[in-house]
């Protein structure tokens, strides 16, 4: 039987047309929820400082690290600190580059942090890596361990407020 | 003498026909597209040599095919069978993949679910052409341009059409530089193939982790047989994402999906067998095959111009011919045609989006397709 009577009764057009409809939908959900994503973060960023200051605590960074148990890694919370005021995408590759150092102690090596970040997917890391550099956040080793790097010593690092935020009231 | 004819009728030559040689020839062909054109050679050399390997003519009974029980392969064929080859290579191919720019565009999926038009498009046709409606859902799916997604339909609705389907799917999936750009051309104008298009917003590492959790929970609620599948998809993008679980994402993205792919490849290629494949059921798959990939490309293409009727954000229609997963082959094929019109447009990373929410769709409407056949 075939042709356009094979199609109605193995109910083609009912299952065609579910079938489209349920992958649009499970898409256009999707993606609307992604679209909304980074808002909804932001408002979350905002409940968590919010509740911190009412508590009396002291608020912490407006992002949190990659991972909730990490400690942050080589950076020492400095009392004459050189403060350095980080935002959006730099503040999150000093976080993950913290991280990945974390692993190798104290002092490590430019090249394989890098390609550390390379391997994880970390956006520019070359471009961050001299930014960190640049501002003074990473040091190079004095004497026979030139060549290997650390973190500064000292160095006080801030999130940047969104402007946005700024003007609202939490 | 009688013995030494006898030994003679026994070899593989005595006992191939025509049909065998039919089949060896495409195996070598597919091995030569694999190393001599680079056509996905790490799917097309396994398969291809999968060919060889099932169509050498052996005794039945001896326990050597692939069909035959208690044979080796029919032993590494039972994951094809059971569907459990698909969802490992989803796992491997979500710890690999980088979701960054989908979800810095969010409505490029939409690309990605307007191209599985393809699937449901060819349903209809191999319906209308007498296929029973479990195997015209297993042929239409050829139109996800999705390998694993093919298989694992394939397997649970018409296990005996495997072969064929799988072969299919693989063959296209390489010619995807040849099927598409025609269609490509066919349906854009110059102009609207020059379209630049701005660049997605930054995506923080925070959505990169959130994304595989709330993407799972939302699609298989919506599809639940889509679950193996888009389960392990999700859940190997979460092992990448959430950096706490580096050596098992490692472990997926390397050994675990090459494994899988080894076997598979080659389960599959042997499944070939003369007897079972050559039939005229094999040629209207892989005509119909044919015709789902155009479709599908189609598809995203004309939706793309559609979103622009409404968009202020223009979109280079060229994209939505990505939104067929064949990941990365057709969102290269986006970036050379943007790029033989104007050699400063990089499609590429626009093109990446609707390439992978393509791997979701397609998975999405192979669950929705198996909940109506189960």
């Amino acid at each position: 039987m075939p042709g356009l009577s094979a199609i109605t009764a193995a109910n083609g057009w009912f299952i065609t047309a579910a079938g489209l409809i349920i992958v649009f939908t499970g898409l256009a959900v999707l993606a609307a929820f992604i679209a909304c994503l980074d808002t909804l973060l932001s408002l979350w960023d905002r409940w968590t400082a919010w509740l911190e200051r009412a508590t009396g605590r002291e608020v912490s960074a407006s992002r949190p690290a990659p991972s909730a148990q990490e400690s942050p890694a080589p950076v020492q919370p400095a009392s004459s600190a050189q403060k350095v005021v980080l935002g959006g995408e730099t503040l999150e590759v000093y976080q993950y580059f913290q991280w990945l150092t974390r692993r190798e102690g104290e002092v490590f090596s430019l090249s394989r942090l890098l390609e550390q970040a390379e391997k994880r997917g970390i956006p520019r890391p070359h471009f961050h890596l001299d930014e960190l550099l640049l501002l003074g956040l990473i040091e190079e080793l004095p004497g026979e361990d030139c060549g290997f790097y650390r973190w500064t010593p000292g160095a006080n690092v801030q999130p940047e407020e969104e402007p946005s935020r700024r003007t609202e009231p939490l | 003498m009688d013995m030494v004819v006898e030994f003679l009728k026994n070899t593989g030559f005595g006992l191939a026909d025509y049909r065998h040689f039919i089949m060896i020839a495409v195996g070598i062909g597919f091995i030569s597209l694999g190393i001599a054109k680079h056509y996905e050679p790490l799917l097309l050399v396994p398969i291809g040599f999968g060919i060889l390997m099932g169509n050498v003519p052996i005794f039945k009974g001896f326990g050597l095919g692939i069909y035959e029980p208690g044979s080796v392969l029919n032993y590494l064929y039972f994951g094809v069978r059971q569907g459990i080859y698909p969802p490992l290579i989803f796992l491997g191919i979500g710890a690999m993949t980088d979701f960054s720019t989908m979800l810095g565009r969010p409505k490029l999926m939409l690309l990605g679910a307007a191209a599985q038009l393809g699937i449901f498009v060819t349903f209809l046709a191999a319906l209308a052409l007498g296929f029973p409606a479990n195997e015209a859902a297993s042929i239409g799916i050829i139109g996800g341009a999705d390998g694993p997604t093919a298989i694992f339909l394939s397997s649970k609705l018409a296990p005996e059409l495997v072969g064929p389907i799988a072969i299919a799917a693989y063959s296209y999936m390489a010619l995807v530089p040849v099927i598409q750009p025609p269609i490509m051309f066919l349906l854009t104008t110059k102009k609207e193939r020059l379209i630049r298009m701005s660049d997605p917003r930054p995506v923080s590492k925070r959505e990169k982790i959130i994304f595989p959790i709330a993407g799972f929970l939302m699609c298989c609620f919506l599809a639940p047989a889509a679950l193996p599948l888009l389960g392990m998809l999700f859940f190997g993008n979460l092992l990448k994402e959430c950096l706490v679980a580096d050596r098992l994402a490692q472990t997926a993205r390397t050994a675990l999906i090459d494994i899988v792919t080894i076997i598979l490849g080659i389960t599959v290629g042997a499944s070939t067998q003369a007897d079972v494949f050559l039939t005229a059921k094999s040629v209207g798959i892989f005509f119909l095959g044919a015709a789902s990939f155009m479709a599908a490309t189609a598809g995203g293409i004309l939706f793309a111009k559609l979103m622009n009727v409404f968009s202020r954000d223009k979109i280079n229609p060229l994209i939505g011919a990505a939104g067929v997963s064949a990941v990365p082959d057709s969102a290269r094929v986006a970036q050379m045609i943007g790029n033989r019109e104007d050699p400063s447009n990089y499609l590429l990373m626009h093109a990446m989006g609707p390439n992978i929410a393509g791997v979701i769709g397609s998975a999405v409407a192979a669950g929705v397709l198996w909940s109506f056949f189960m």
